[in-house]
């Protein structure tokens, strides 16, 4: 649904600047929520056009309607993502348009946003609740250790664009803000799952997950665990390694107390691992490891609307990875490698003035990394860094919202200091608004690219190796966006924008003499336009057409930069979302899908490097569920999921998973109580 | 108390976190090798001579070779043991220079071949000038009389070796140092020393 934050109490609060604050807090919310998809389609009809699209955390780290929030975004809620048939995030993010996907190895995924697709998953930021999971180690998010359950979501928040103003360093091409479950209706509220299914070759799956939510006065408490085993992704014959199923456990938890009605603690705990095929661009062998996360946070929020200090937040988070194996690797993998990051911040959201306000915020961290391929003086040490920005939104008429954002960071690895803004102007109506925007985001090079250093076992000498003098990536966007509800039932939403990406790394897998990472002197310049629809046909059923198209003004000059490739990126994505419930809402099914245009990857890639040419022909994924309720009380479902790869052509790749073909159904029962 | 100093604490918190963060210092590998070749290098290459002739007991090592330069447009320092050493006949051109070299050693990064034709035949002990430009066996072909090549996984670099001025002395019946100095015909400068055991280890 586009950009559609559960109405929840936004349905009932003005459109205020500044209340609440952070994305953690205030999606925790302090109100009982109301979903709007719970609101008959006449009721509709009662709510304006900013309440319909509601209110959101994720653009500006302060609540603000979605309609004036100065980024592109797409919100997935909890009715689309239990329909949508998806299993895990990544492919629930196929139909959102700026969003590309690519799958490595079982549960190894690449998600990127507006042209950075390619080889490296390191150019957005996951946030769950707010709380960042990218790996500090080289900045990429494993996908297989989000700690909880699709079904389990409230929502997803896609922010598109440069945000590093808002979110530091590595969100310079947006944000993905996974939101836990809040209460909807009866508490406790509690949903169990057994599911198991098959796919194409026989592979079998099995999973089981579940939620626990409790809303109190004084106290909520949010528990979510999910175990998964797919066999049905098993390394194929190609890759010439043994089957390396999927499997994880996963849990998160959250306690908040609500000291007042102003003050308010949060407890965030979590544990993720997940054991699969370490496959990707660099450990192209499909060798399996182990993957763990733990994460935690204590988070105190403060909020008083039209007070000067509006609201406030102090937290103190952190996390920490580790991938290891049972086995030794046979060539060269991740494993043996930890990464810890800690970090204490605050955020404060001011009224100066009834149409003026600010946010001011920093953030000191420290992290470490200790892994093998790391370069002795960077192996091990403890690495500090900060931030800090602030920003101004002003509304000098009633229809128009300005806002201007600027940050710096200190980046862990080099030590600089960089900066990124964003200035925005949103003229807003009864049914439409207009939006303008420019950003200028970075992201930090990773300790892989400044300070790597793979050995070959055979004769210790040096394959890979990083590069301390590289400098930060950058991502400078101008764009225009619009948002049109000529009926209460029909919104649509389009952006154009046009992207300069500079500095881009590139892995120089040619040079023999010494083969490190260096940045890229030519500008990658595109456009872009992504298109969303959401058309309420009935009660019974909801439509969400997308469109992406991406064209290239520059691109590579005969250097392979590991992102931002335009033979990388696929040039028009369509995707396609629906979802409804009928007969008294005791059925419900819904679909999501997208087709891709053809990707082609030619680069010299993997340790030791070899060529890895791989054609992803146009490809159809489609994901569809069909449930029925067995019995009321307690709520029981039968559901049925099915799901679909087919690309339109195979060649083979060191990547096989990108090109293979796929095909499971999964049979479910789920009890709830909400 | 004046109010300066209240923010005394704050100000330190932060210069002891900027001062602590001094960038990621990785050097690439070569910084950790020598060149030594030179007269002011002398002990350092006997040193490593040393070495060489005490691990002959118990492993290959057929001398020491060291160059300094840039290849393919990178700075590139290396001192290693060579690793392998063949000494052929070469039939083309002076009977007087009739023998050709190959030694091969191994880099943090890649393993080197060095192959020089053009070499004096015993009983001369010295020989020091500038190479042919054209080492070919045959009149229409031409070929460099110094080659490079790099070898790592994944991949080779080759070069021909041209305006190649070298040094040739016997140290021993048994050991034959060289020096050269040369331009790679891809772009680049050369300039090192080998110092070889002509001897199998027994």
């Amino acid at each position: 649904m586009i950009a559609t934050a559960p109405a929840r109490a936004s349905a009932q609060e003005p459109a205020s600047q500044g209340s609440a604050a952070g994305p953690a807090a205030a999606a925790a919310g302090s109100s009982r929520p109301v979903d709007i998809e719970d609101i008959p389609l006449e009721g509709l009809l009662d709510l304006n056009l900013e309440d319909r699209l509601g209110k959101t955390e994720a653009v500006s780290r302060a609540n603000e309607s979605v309609l004036r929030a100065p980024a592109s975004m797409t919100t997935l809620d909890s009715t689309e993502l239990r329909l949508s048939g998806a299993t895990n995030v990544p492919d629930a993010l196929r139909s959102v348009p700026g969003v590309a996907v690519v799958r490595h190895a079982p549960g190894n995924y690449v998600v990127s946003l507006r042209g950075t697709g390619g080889l490296a998953g390191n150019n957005v930021i996951l946030l769950v609740d707010g709380i960042p999971l990218n790996n500090p180690m080289d900045g990429t998010i494993n996908w297989d250790l989000v700690p909880l359950h699709v079904e389990d979501i409230e929502r997803i928040e896609v922010v598109r664009g440069p945000v590093s103003p808002t979110y530091g360093a590595n969100a310079y091409t947006g944000v993905i803000n996974i939101v836990l479950r809040r209460s909807v209706g009866l508490s406790p509220g509690y949903a169990a799952r057994l599911r198991a299914g098959v796919g194409t070759g026989g592979g079998k799956l099995a999973s089981g997950s579940g939620r626990f939510v409790h809303v109190t006065p004084g106290l909520e408490l949010r528990g979510f665990v999910s175990g998964d085993w797919d066999g049905t992704s098993a390394t194929p014959a190609t890759a010439g390694s043994d089957d390396a199923p999927l499997k994880t456990i996963v849990f998160a938890t959250q306690a908040t107390v609500l000291l007042d009605s102003l003050n308010r603690v949060s407890f965030d705990f979590g544990r993720a691992a997940s054991n699969r095929s370490g496959q990707d661009h660099l450990a192209l062998l499909a060798d399996a490891q182990d993957q763990n996360l733990w994460f935690g946070r204590v988070l105190y929020e403060l909020t008083q609307p039209d007070v000067f200090l509006s609201s406030a937040r102090l937290w103190a988070q952190g996390t920490a990875f580790d991938i290891d194996a049972v086995s030794p690797p046979s060539g060269f993998s991740y494993v043996e490698s930890e990464a810890h990051r800690g970090a204490i911040g605050t955020d404060l959201v001011l009224t100066l003035r009834p149409w003026l306000g600010a946010t001011l915020g920093g953030q000191l961290n420290l992290e470490r990394v200790d892994a093998r391929f790391l370069h002795p003086n960077a192996d091990g040490e403890l690495r500090p860094s900060y931030g800090f920005y602030g920003g101004l939104k002003a509304q000098p008429l009633p229809v128009l919202d300005l806002t201007l954002t600027v940050r710096a960071d200190q980046s862990p690895i080099s030590s600089d200091l960089d900066y990124s803004a964003r200035a925005s102007a949103v003229y807003h109506r009864d049914t439409w608004a207009l939006r303008a925007t420019a950003a200028s985001a970075f992201r930090s090079p990773t300790y892989v690219e400044a300070a790597g250093r793979f050995v070959d076992p055979a004769n210790d000498q040096i394959l890979l190796e990083g590069n301390d003098r590289i400098q930060a990536p950058r991502n400078t966007s101008l764009e225009l966006g619009a948002t049109f509800s000529p009926e209460p039932d029909f919104t649509f939403s389009g952006s154009v924008y046009g992207s300069r990406l500079t500095h881009l790394m590139v892995e120089d897998f040619e040079s023999v003499v010494r083969r490190t990472f260096q940045n890229d002197d030519e500008a990658h310049d595109f456009i872009g336009a992504e298109l969303e629809a959401s058309w309420r046909v009935s009660d019974a059923l909801t439509l969400t057409p997308s469109f992406t198209w991406l064209e290239w003004l520059s691109g590579a000059q005969g250097i392979d930069t590991n992102v931002g490739v335009p033979d990388q990126n696929a040039r028009l994505t369509a995707g396609l979302r629906l979802h409804g419930m009928f007969g008294n809402e005791t059925w419900g099914y819904g679909a999501s899908g997208a087709l891709t245009s053809a990707r082609q990857y030619d680069v010299r890639a993997g340790i030791p490097p070899q060529v890895l040419s791989s054609e992803l022909a146009p490809a159809t994924h489609l994901d569809a569920t069909l449930e029925r309720q067995l019995i009321a009380r307690p709520s029981l479902w039968l559901s049925l999921r099915v799901g679909a790869r087919l690309p339109a052509g195979k060649a083979p790749s060191p990547l096989p998973f990108a090109t293979e073909s796929e095909q499971r159904a999964i049979l479910g029962l789920e009890m709830r109580r909400e | 108390m004046p109010s300066g100093h209240r923010w005394a604490p704050a100000i330190a918190l932060c210069a002891g976190v900027i001062g602590c963060a001094d960038p990621i210092d990785a050097p690439s590998a070569f910084s950790g090798e020598r060149y030594v070749c030179g007269p002011e290098h002398v002990a350092e290459f006997d040193a490593l001579m040393e070495e060489c002739r005490t691990l002959r007991q118990t492993s290959v090592c057929r001398g020491v070779l060291s160059l300094r330069g840039s290849i393919d447009a990178q700075d590139v320092t290396v001192d290693a043991h060579v690793t392998s050493l063949s000494v052929s006949d070469w039939p083309g051109g002076d009977p007087e220079f009739a023998r050709a070299i190959s030694v091969l050693a191994g880099s943090p990064y890649f393993n080197i071949k060095l192959d020089m034709n053009y070499l004096a035949v015993p009983p001369r002990a010295s020989i020091s000038g500038e190479l042919p430009e054209n080492c070919a066996l045959t009149p229409t072909s031409s070929t460099t009389c110094m080659l490079l090549n790099l070898e790592a996984r994944g991949g080779n670099y080759l070069v021909g070796m041209i305006h190649v001025v070298r040094t040739m002395e016997l140290e021993t019946a048994e050991e034959v140092r060289t020096s050269f100095s040369a331009d790679l015909a891809r772009g680049g400068h050369l300039e090192g020393c080998f110092q070889v055991i002509l001897a199998p280890a027994l």
